[in-house]
């Protein structure tokens, strides 16, 4: 009669499937944007593109597009389509790269700070503030006078301005965890902080980070292509999109392509992987929030 | 009030004093003499030494630190190595500029975000809902500098009706806003779409909790329920954003004025970066650090006035 | 003070349902009947999910309630309420139907003054500021607020839950509606302040004339408040009469057994708390019989397979098989 219908058990399946048909059309959208973003990444870093994109041709400076340049050539004659793939690989290895070791380093920070004694808990918070208070550009800029510029550096200065937000997202699930009755009894059990962590934390904090992780990956790329805009990031003659951006930027009479090539990009970049953000941010909620 | 209101202030200036040492720090961390650095080529032995002692570079850290702050406080900000001019001076004449670059960006992105974050949530899942979405997405879409690149592109040069370079005439206010626009438009635009949507997801918010339940049963009119007993409290985390905004329109803000060859702090910053010029270097970074801290307190200030609970909070 | 007449609350015949999470039709609301005379404090008992909050929000009918009436009407001075518009209800909120929540706490504005808040909801009446405010600390006092002046200075933060439900109440006082709706209006309190806001209610429907529709599952604070009470069970009434006729005779298994597990009338101390085995049920549809049958101690086979027949009496109704002699 009124027994409850098990119908609605269906759903304890795997979370991954229970995710993806929850998503809306634009973290759909989001997701394909992401697959052709990594998909470019990986083709510009093994170098599957349709011309050298070194190569000089100074009879055909400028060129528009055409069918063998697809987004013409640049001020040397080079293939600017070719460069913007190679720029993708450059774009999405900083930002994954960044992302990733920020992650890390950030959890390790924030588990350290929420476990440890309150003196360690408050002096963390202390520093982190005071680093999220320091403008990315102008620590940027500290960061390439002192140690040059390079991807390198590029990956130093995005990963110090990172670890602060992670950091404080472990933190406030290991503190909220810390005093739980059940943490208390497995550690009265003799289990490890590193024990709690990996079984309670981590698993918990996964979710949250990967939303903020996926959201935080275009804040890289236009971190990493306006460095190399203004010549303090990737140098020429490395295709990152912030380089043919400065040089569409000096050529700017010449041609609008290098502008358009090196623009486009960070545009689809960014809206892919906020979508993608968004949406999984709204599914993973328990809450589930329709707005 | 008057509590929290003191205690924001010395956490400002505590992590000023903080970032500045932090700065001091790093600045000594560079690999390589800077004195020869900065003189180049004309480094003889005197002006090695007259250099580092005018920067403190043979003194321990903190004496350094501590005799900058002595200065500072009383507004000697030192001299530039190659003018001898007073970083002051310098830093007092391009301020302006990046100030109401800032101002500008700031309020019209912000007038129009919260406007359009309103309309948003009171026309939920309406066709007008929908649109300002999508523009709100397509407004973060893009690092404030690429815009400023994309719309000197079409305004500047394609069309040619805005002027691409400089500050304006010095003394010519509506030749001076001309050079404002685009600048402003680009710094802003991603704000905008920003606010519009912290607005809208926080207005829904305060719309689903019983308080405003209570409004609705006794039919406050419409006016005074969605501005007084909604707007208000959803407006908060757009002023704390603010804050946080403030220093980031700095961060772009330098981008930008690069792009338009606007005078101002953020070139500045870039020069001395550059160029190798620690003093200005160290000088403009802290009145850049000041600039952001006292905008973040002036948001933590406001937010304790619109909300009176984080008074007691903390 | 307004002019405002009192009047009757007729609801006949009331079905709502809902469609639940699942995307399934559930029936909130079936056949509800009741009347609440003006003066007259009725209250509606029942678990949770018998449907009295239903009750209480379609009464109400705020914007954005995904409630759907398919059947019955709520009448009064004459007019279907139901059928008014939002705009036409919005005359009807805050003026002859006032309400008062559940949880004081979240119930008031956290960022305004209990005195805006208590001068905002006097919108309607065309009087001077200063005269709204002076209204608004007769009516704290009225509700018993020593220091009222001072409590029109604070915020909802500054002050205990007693207080705050007792500033809702001052401002029902403030509108003097046709219909005071109390949702569990001290399930969120503790018990001493449980007997002042009882108190408060019973002043209240002296001083207006209003009619009161108290909702509660606590049972101890009905019977010391209304003058009349019903019993509701799965989106029914099952049982409704006269207070004190339905305490000390009550006619349907499950009122006996409601009141049989109210802690307040336990007799000797007890090892553990009755209670009733079971879950209210949820419906997605019409059930063949009673729909209590499952968790009735007495049921017989026509429980299962008949609805069960209003049985009316003097003072009461009650939905059961039973006979009084049987159901004993």
């Amino acid at each position: 009669m009124t027994k409850d219908d098990p119908s609605h058990l269906q759903s304890a399946r795997h979370p991954l499937l229970v995710v993806s048909r929850r998503l809306p059309t634009s973290a759909r959208l989001g997701a394909a944007l992401v697959a052709l973003a990594l998909l470019a990444g990986l083709a510009g870093l093994v170098g599957f593109v349709p011309n050298d994109p070194y190569k000089f041709d100074f009879a055909n400076r400028f060129a528009a597009p055409a069918w063998d340049h697809w987004l013409g050539t640049d001020n040397l004659g080079r293939d600017i389509f070719s460069r913007v793939v190679v720029g993708s690989g450059i774009a999405m290895t900083v930002s994954i790269a960044g992302v990733g070791i920020a992650m890390i380093l950030g959890l390790m920070v924030g588990t350290a700070a929420g476990f440890g004694p309150r003196w360690l808990d408050s002096t963390t918070i202390f520093l982190l503030d005071s680093l999220r208070t320091f403008p990315t550009i102008l620590l940027a800029m500290l960061v390439v006078v002192i140690a040059g510029p390079s991807v390198f550096t590029i990956l130093v200065i995005v990963v110090v301005s990172l670890v602060p937000g992670y950091a404080r997202v472990a933190r406030t699930q290991t503190l909220a965890l810390r005093n739980e009755t059940f943490i208390l009894a497995e550690r009265s059990l003799g289990a490890s902080p590193l024990r709690i962590i990996c079984h309670h934390v981590i698993p918990n904090v996964f979710a949250p980070l990967l939303v903020i992780g996926c959201m935080d990956i275009p804040t890289v790329v236009a971190i990493e292509a306006g460095l190399s805009f203004i010549g303090l990031g990737v140098r020429p003659p490395e295709p990152s999109w912030g380089t043919l951006l400065q040089d569409g930027y000096v050529h700017v009479r010449a041609t609008p392509w290098l502008l358009v090539a090196g623009s486009i990009p960070l545009a689809l970049v960014t809206l892919g992987f906020t979508f993608l953000g968004e949406g999984l941010r709204d599914a993973l909620d328990p809450k589930r929030r329709r707005s | 009030m008057l509590r929290y209101a003191l205690t924001r202030i010395a956490l400002a200036m505590g992590t000023v004093l903080l970032t500045v040492l932090m700065l001091v720090i790093a600045i000594r961390l560079i690999p390589g003499d800077p004195a020869a650095a900065i003189m180049g080529p004309r480094a003889t032995p005197e002006l090695r030494a007259a250099i580092e002692a005018r920067m403190g570079l043979d003194q321990p850290v903190l004496v350094q630190y501590i005799k900058f702050l002595g200065n500072t406080l009383r507004g000697d900000l030192g001299r530039d190595v190659r003018s001898e001019q007073p970083i002051a001076q310098m830093v007092i004449e391009k301020l302006p500029f990046t100030l109401t670059l800032i101002a500008a960006s700031l309020a019209w992105s912000v007038l129009l975000g919260v406007v359009l974050g309103f309309v948003a949530a009171l026309r939920r899942a309406s066709w007008t809902d929908r649109v300002i979405g999508t523009l709100s997405i397509a407004a973060i879409s893009a690092p404030p500098f690429v815009i400023a690149l994309l719309l000197m592109l079409l305004f500047a040069v394609h069309l040619g009706v805005m002027p691409a370079i400089g500050a304006g005439e010095p003394g010519d206010p509506a030749d001076q806003l001309r050079h404002l626009i685009l600048p402003a438009i680009a710094l802003g635009t991603g704000w905008v779409g920003y606010i519009a949507r912290l607005l809208r997801a926080s207005l829904l918010e305060v719309m689903t909790q019983n308080h405003f339940r209570t409004a609705l049963a006794y039919a406050i009119p419409p006016q005074r329920l969605y501005v007084v007993y909604a707007l208000r409290i959803a407006i908060v985390p757009v002023v704390t954003v603010l804050g946080v905004g403030i220093g980031a329109m700095v961060s772009g803000g330098v981008l930008v004025e690069i792009v338009f060859s606007r005078p101002g702090i953020g070139s500045l910053i870039y020069d001395s970066v550059v160029t190798r010029n620690y003093p200005v270097l160290i000088a403009t970074v802290m009145m850049t650090t000041s600039l952001y801290a006292l905008a973040m307190l002036l948001a933590d200030l406001v937010t304790a006035i619109l909300d009176p609970r984080v008074r007691t909070a903390s | 003070m307004k002019e405002q007449q009192p009047a009757n609350i007729d609801i006949r015949n009331l079905q709502v349902s809902y469609v639940g999470d699942d995307g399934r039709k559930l029936l909130a609301l079936r056949d509800v009947s009741l009347t609440i005379a003006s003066g007259e404090i009725v209250g509606v008992a029942g678990e949770s999910g018998c449907g009295k909050s239903t009750l209480v929000s379609t009464l109400l009918r705020l914007p954005g309630d995904p409630a759907n009436i398919f059947g019955g009407q709520v009448v009064m001075r004459g007019i279907d309420i139901l059928q008014l518009s939002q705009s036409e209800m919005r005359e009807l909120r805050g003026r002859d139907l006032a309400m008062v929540f559940q949880d004081p706490f979240t119930a008031l504005n956290p960022v305004l003054t209990i005195g805006q808040q208590l001068v905002d909801v006097q919108h309607r009446m065309s009087i001077p500021r200063v005269a709204r405010r002076a209204a608004a600390l007769d009516a704290l006092q009225r509700v018993r607020i020593a220091d009222a002046s001072r409590v029109m200075k604070l915020r909802p933060h500054q002050m205990s839950g007693g207080m705050l439900q007792r500033v809702c109440i001052a401002m029902a006082l403030l509108v003097r509606p046709a219909l005071l709706i109390a949702d569990e209006p001290t399930t969120a309190l503790d018990a001493l302040v449980e007997t002042e806001i009882i108190d408060l209610l019973q002043t209240f429907r002296a001083d207006t004339g209003s009619a009161i529709l108290v909702v509660s599952h606590q049972i101890d604070v009905l019977e010391a408040l209304c003058d009349r009470l019903a019993i509701m069970y799965a989106g029914q009434i099952i049982e409704c009469g006269e207070l004190r006729t339905i305490i000390d005779t009550p006619r349907h298994p499950y009122t006996r057994m409601l009141l049989d597990c109210d802690p307040a009338r336990l007799a000797a101390g007890a090892r553990r708390l009755p209670s009733i085995p079971g879950q209210v049920s949820r419906l997605y549809a019409e059930p063949a019989g009673c729909a209590f049958v499952e968790r009735c101690p007495r049921a017989v086979d026509q429980c299962a397979n008949q609805v069960p027949p209003i049985q009316l009496d003097t003072s009461r109704f009650a939905r059961c098989h039973l006979t009084p002699g049987e159901s004993r």
